[in-house]
């Protein structure tokens, strides 16, 4: 039974308003772009039209005598340095296969060469005046053609590192096990198994990609990016640039969305570059075309789920083979496969034979990166059909079978401790989970007794409900770092510097929400700055559902310390010990009443007397990654003319510890649940036979509009992570691991039949339909 | 990126369109601009501005209702007497066309005259059996299907209203239209006319466009519902019928198959609202 | 050339190509609320109301603005005051990045125009040319509905 036991907050669980919200709603100028441009030069990138191709010759001469053009970039002038754009800890688990630019291209789109100049249009003018020879070579362009004999190489370069099998254009492999699941298999009452297929997506965040860089006035350089990794792109840009990392400065202002496309470092070393060329600003801004095509996209993936269960339904068998196709350039390629594991498996611990293996492939295709979900989300599609079909198979009702099967509190898995972030994982026990009433309530909202089996149909549309539980991770155990440098003022409000990185995420509020309540102030007593390496504290940015978790204990630990440093100055001011003093209101009061103002201690501490300023850094190294908990139930209707799919009614039932600022988590839930379903029936990017993206824009690529959205319900139901600050876990992925499945599963229930490729287009369940 | 740098301000039609004759490759009419923008060649240097015309009214005259070609589409859609036209049929494509925001900006005018080939409007007006006025040196109406039957040459003529005869009263019209999402062009469309009196289908007209080729009447199936009962069976005869008598084509969006079967599935559900009492295309 | 309209309700006049975006004219000028997300009309982040309706800023050209009235986020708010369809975002929770939000805000506040009291569906359908990926547009049709009741003075203040 996990210790519930809540204190009473005076701000933390309440959905404030966010501290930044009125800069936002009011439309201040706070995005990369939103600075005067004049003197700014403007950075564009030559594209691949091939997608396998070295580059014999290249000519600038033409585009460098352009007038207005300040300088041309290719492989010849810029840095050769190896590297990965993959924004993550050092030293970063993805291979350094990538060069700024290469002599060699790897998928229509890549990078041939830039250029800098006045304005947009002489730089494309400038593009096209400069000259380059191809060698054509034969393309990879699927995961069954990539490991073929004879296959050509993709990376065949002599100075890449961290690839698994160049040769064989294996990024990354991967494979545990525990127990005999062969063994397991043949002693089980039955056996199911399932493949199937996510497609390439894109997060399509409103903001595409951009960086702009300058230099300050003291020489050095500032890069003001759309970043969710500030100081992994502080790194990676001077390992690229050969420049020390003290001459270098990342800020990143607001950013528009990244849901893991701007975990990555792409354009700063560029614009560093150019900056550092010329000793002019220049900015570099995505279009939506090149936001599709080359920044980074959802991992496609086959992954086959093999489950063994006795007769009862507990399971005591499972596989997962994944194949994740990386593209160009391995990127996360280890660690989404590694997730695609890690984040399922552990679910369902009562089986005690488990084995996970995969590989991640290199194709001449647009490159896959972080996104949402991190390969859990491709997991969990053949995981939850594969569970459902069981059920079918058992007689028992899918809810049900969950309940039998999932980890509860006290309960470990050891896939814990062997599929970590491209290494072993730490060992660890769920310390709070609300997963059975979180599939209660859930099941009860949506109506799942009356309405399963029932296939009641209006017209050619038939209904039918699905279900499935997942669970994720908050932040990686003894790699991930955040921390958080709390400083006071002189009228009781406090500066909380944190390196943290609010991504439209509502992360500096969250963090000052704990502050605050450890404080004993109100949520405007503290002013936030974030995300900027010379002035907060080092953080490893927003990915992996780190931010509350990680960031947030840090945070706790930095202001329990600042309490402390308060009370210790107010004590002799009321003349009492330091032990019977606590902090509300804005004031240091003590058990008799009597009360001195935040202000009053630090008018003292600054001016009076022993002065001193009062503040304090802390840092997490988190020892653990405790999961949040979430059980989805949709209403589906299928057309059985068409084979149009509509939810009708979606409803998530989420653990993730103490809500900080329930609207907040709400929140990202609700957006996560809409993208999943986008991501589930409509979104697919397509390819044309040689390689190229045939729809990279917002009119061929469709996600979901305030049109196309279901009754939405998110319940959160609260547990209490005695881990976790002020016993939160975290919320920020998990929400789109839900609809692929539990679509999948309501459209099973409604016609019968099992669709095992996304997206659900209606071409695809039509066909489903007429075949059987 | 455009290679637009001058605008003209004609102050007559014929001052317009005499503008646009003169260095045809390199003008267009600027009505909203929404095509003018994303689709401009890089030949044209001018755009000829219509705002100073005032072809924007939506009047009835003549029992024809008489739509201005720089008529937006929010001011169509929401206009009294297109919102009176067979119980709203024409509003209620409109609905479907693009977005509210540029429903706002781009013109009825402008869009047939781009004529998409997934194109709403042009199907739904092929079945209302509009006409249009053009200026091309004089004034002269052309039924939509002939205007774009020959494209090229009507390309300079100046679209200036959109002729919509009143039709009887017992007439009805439906739409359907098959998409990804809400705010996505027609993977297939088709709209349909039918005068029922006494039971009995006097006149019909059907349009299916999307096929992904422009919206085309498809007159040798009109013929199977003209002096017909619309029964359930009559009406599932004559889908099967359209689906074998449409040409589909594949292409990024679906297949033919898929199409042949959207044709059938539409045209079905076309007659039928049509055909049922008081039958407006609806939800 | 030069183009004279009025924007937020001061008459301006700006040098411009006639084939340039109002989008690119007004961030040129020091307006940057409208955004910029995909320069096609596909995504509404840059819309601002033009003669008093919602429309996407990159399709307009400038030479089409000549003599138009905008307005944009910048100018919704009455003399420092923010706008009740801002205040109910704020209070919904119906901003999460921002970048969506001024095209968003303007597609509202043209919707309750000339539609006070509109049903959910109506709300959907006005701010459907309006694409967010953070929110998942629940919190944003609450704000709407809340702003509609604050408007018509269904709320205490």
């Amino acid at each position: 039974m996990s210790d519930r036991s809540k204190p009473a907050f005076h701000v933390v669980g309440r959905s404030e308003r966010k501290v930044d919200g009125v800069g936002l709603v009011t439309g201040q100028p706070k995005f990369v772009a939103d600075v005067d441009l004049s003197g700014v030069l403007h950075v564009k990138i030559l594209r691949s039209p091939h997608a396998h191709a070295r580059i014999l010759r290249i000519d600038t001469t033409e585009a460098e005598g352009i007038e207005g053009v300040a300088c041309v970039l290719t492989h010849k002038n810029t840095p050769p340095t190896r590297h990965t754009t993959a924004g993550q800890g050092f030293p970063e688990p993805s291979p350094y296969d990538t060069r700024m630019f290469d002599n060699k291209v790897r998928f229509v789109g890549d990078r041939v060469a830039a250029v800098a100049a006045e304005t947009e249009e002489i730089a494309v003018l400038a593009l096209e005046a400069i000259q380059v020879e191809y060698e054509q070579l034969d393309p990879v362009l699927s995961i069954n053609d990539a490991k073929r004999n004879g296959a050509p190489v993709i990376h065949d370069e002599e100075d890449a590192t961290g690839i698994y099998d160049a040769l064989h254009n294996i990024a990354a492999d991967v494979d545990i096990d525990v127990g005999d699941v062969e063994a397991a298999f043949a002693a089980s009452d039955a056996v199911v198994e399932t493949t199937c297929e996510t497609q390439y997506a894109q997060h399509t965040p409103i903001e595409p990609h951009i960086a702009m860089s300058r230099l300050d006035s003291d020489g050095r350089l500032v890069v003001t990016t759309s970043t969710q990794v500030p100081f992994h792109a502080r790194r990676i840009v001077a390992q690229v640039l050969g420049v020390p990392i003290h001459a270098i400065r990342v800020i990143k202002p607001r950013v528009g969305g990244g849901f893991g496309a701007k975990q990555e470092v792409l354009l700063e070393a560029v614009v560093g570059w150019v900056t550092l060329h010329t000793k002019r600003p220049a900015i570099f801004s995505m279009t939506r075309r090149e936001e599709f095509v080359s920044s980074r996209t959802r991992h496609p993936m086959r992954v086959r789920v093999k489950l063994g269960a006795r007769r009862d339904g507990t399971l005591n068998a499972l596989e997962m083979e994944a194949i994740s196709n990386t593209g160009a350039y391995g990127a996360h390629g280890l660690t989404v496969l590694a997730n695609t594991g890690s984040k399922t498996l552990p679910l369902y611990n009562k089986a005690q034979h488990v084995h996970f293996y995969g590989q991640a492939l290199y194709t001449n295709m647009p490159v896959g990166g972080a996104y949402r979900g991190y390969g859990a989300t491709q997991g969990y599609f053949p995981l939850e059909t594969a569970m459902d079909e069981l059920a079918e198979r058992l007689s028992i009702d899918p809810v049900q079978l969950r309940i039998r099967n999932h980890i509860r509190v006290g309960e470990t898995s050891p896939i814990f401790e062997k599929l970590g972030e491209g290494r072993e994982g730490v060992c660890q026990t769920v310390k709070s989970c609300e997963l059975s009433r979180c599939i209660e309530l859930g099941a009860k909202r949506i109506g799942w007794p009356e309405k399963r089996g029932r296939r009641e149909r209006s017209g050619s549309w038939v209904h039918g409900v699905g279900m499935s539980v997942m669970m994720q991770g908050s932040g990686i155990p003894l790699i991930d770092m955040g921390a958080a440098t709390i400083k006071m003022n002189e009228d009781g409000s406090f500066n909380l510097l944190v390196g943290a990185t609010d991504i439209g995420t509502g992360s500096d509020t969250i963090l000052a929400q704990i502050a605050a309540e450890v404080l004993g102030v109100p949520l405007e007593s503290m002013i936030v700055t974030s995300s900027d390496t010379d002035i907060t504290p080092f953080d490893v940015g927003a990915y992996a559902s780190s931010t509350t978790y990680v960031s947030g204990t840090a945070v706790q630990r930095a202001a329990e310390d600042v309490r402390r440093q308060i009370v210790n100055v107010a004590a002799p001011l009321l003349a009492v010990s330091k032990e019977s003093l606590t902090l509300s209101d804005g004031c240091v009061v003590s058990s008799s009443g009597d009360r001195v103002t935040l202000a009053q201690v630090c008018r003292r501490a600054m001016y009076e007397s022993e002065q001193f300023q009062i503040a304090a850094t802390a840092s997490c190294v988190p020892t653990e990654s405790p999961p949040p908990f979430l059980a989805n139930f949709a209403e589906v209707a299928v057309d059985t003319d068409t084979g149009s799919v509509r939810v009708l009614h979606y409803v998530s039932a989420v653990d993730c510890g103490v809500a900080i600022n329930p609207q907040l988590a709400e929140g990202q839930m609700e957006g996560a649940i809409i993208n999943g379903i986008g991501y589930a029936l409509t979104e697919e990017m397509v390819f044309s036979s040689r390689g190229r993206v045939r729809n990279p824009s917002l009119f061929g690529y469709k996600i979901p509009s305030a049109t196309d959205c279901p009754k939405l319900d998110v319940i959160l139901v609260e547990s209490y992570e005695p881990t976790g600050p002020m016993g939160a876990k975290s919320v920020g992925e998990i929400g789109i691991n839900g609809p692929i499945p539990t679509i999948a599963n309501a459209i099973y229930d409604a016609v019968g039949v099992r669709l095992h490729m996304t997206p659900f287009t209606p071409e695809r369940v039509l066909s489903a339909l007429r075949n059987g | 990126m455009n290679k637009i740098r001058e605008v003209v301000h004609p102050k007559s039609v014929a001052a317009a369109w005499t503008a646009r004759r003169e260095k045809s490759d390199a003008t267009r009419y600027l009505a909203g601009g929404i095509d003018v923008t994303l689709y401009t060649p890089p030949a044209v240097s001018t755009v000829i501005d219509l705002s100073a015309l005032d072809l924007s009214s939506i009047r009835e005259e003549n029992a024809e209702l008489v739509i201005g070609a720089t008529a937006t589409m929010t001011q169509v859609r929401e206009s009294k007497a297109v919102l009176s036209l067979i119980g709203g049929f024409f509003s209620d494509v409109l609905a479907n066309v693009a977005s509210p925001l540029q429903r706002n900006l781009g013109t009825i005018g402008g869009t047939i005259a781009s004529a998409h080939p997934w194109s709403d409007v042009i199907p739904a007006l092929l079945v209302l059996d509009a006409r249009l006025a053009l200026y091309d040196g004089s004034e002269r109406t052309i039924g939509l299907a002939e205007y774009l039957d020959d494209r090229s040459s009507n390309a300079v003529a100046l679209i200036t209203a959109v002729h919509i005869p009143r039709p009887e009263s017992t007439v009805r019209a439906a739409y359907e239209t098959f998409v990804r999402t809400t705010f996505d062009v027609s993977t297939l469309n088709c709209a349909c006319l039918v005068d029922i009196v006494d039971e009995v289908c006097r006149s019909a007209r059907l349009a299916v466009g999307g096929t992904p080729a422009l919206a085309r009447r498809v007159e040798e199936i009109e013929t199977l519902l003209v002096g017909q009962r619309l029964t359930a069976g009559q009406i599932e005869r004559v889908a099967s019928a359209a689906a074998d008598a449409v040409l589909v084509r594949d292409d990024a969006r679906a297949t033919s198959a898929y199409r042949r079967q959207l044709v059938r599935v539409g045209v079905s559900r076309c007659l039928e609202r049509a055909a049922s009492a008081g039958g407006k295309d609806g939800q | 050339m030069n183009i004279s309209l009025t924007v937020n309700g001061v008459p301006r006049t700006w040098p411009a190509r006639a084939g340039e975006s109002l989008l690119d004219l007004l961030r040129r000028n020091g307006l940057m609320s409208v955004k910029k997300g995909c320069g096609s009309g596909d995504c509404g982040a840059c819309a601002v109301l033009l003669n008093g309706r919602a429309v996407n800023s990159c399709l307009v050209l400038a030479a089409r603005a000549d003599g138009a009235d905008v307005v944009t986020l910048e100018g919704v708010s009455d003399r420092g005051a923010m706008h009740p369809v801002q205040e109910a975002f704020l209070d919904a929770g119906a901003v999460q990045c921002g970048y969506c939000t001024p095209g968003m805000v303007i597609s509202a506040i043209d919707l309750l125009t000339h539609n006070p009291d509109p049903s959910e569906s109506e709300i959907r359908e006005a701010i459907s040319g309006n694409l967010c990926r953070c929110t998942g547009y629940e919190k944003q049709v609450r704000a709407i509905q809340d702003a509609a009741a604050r408007m018509r003075g269904d709320r205490d203040e």
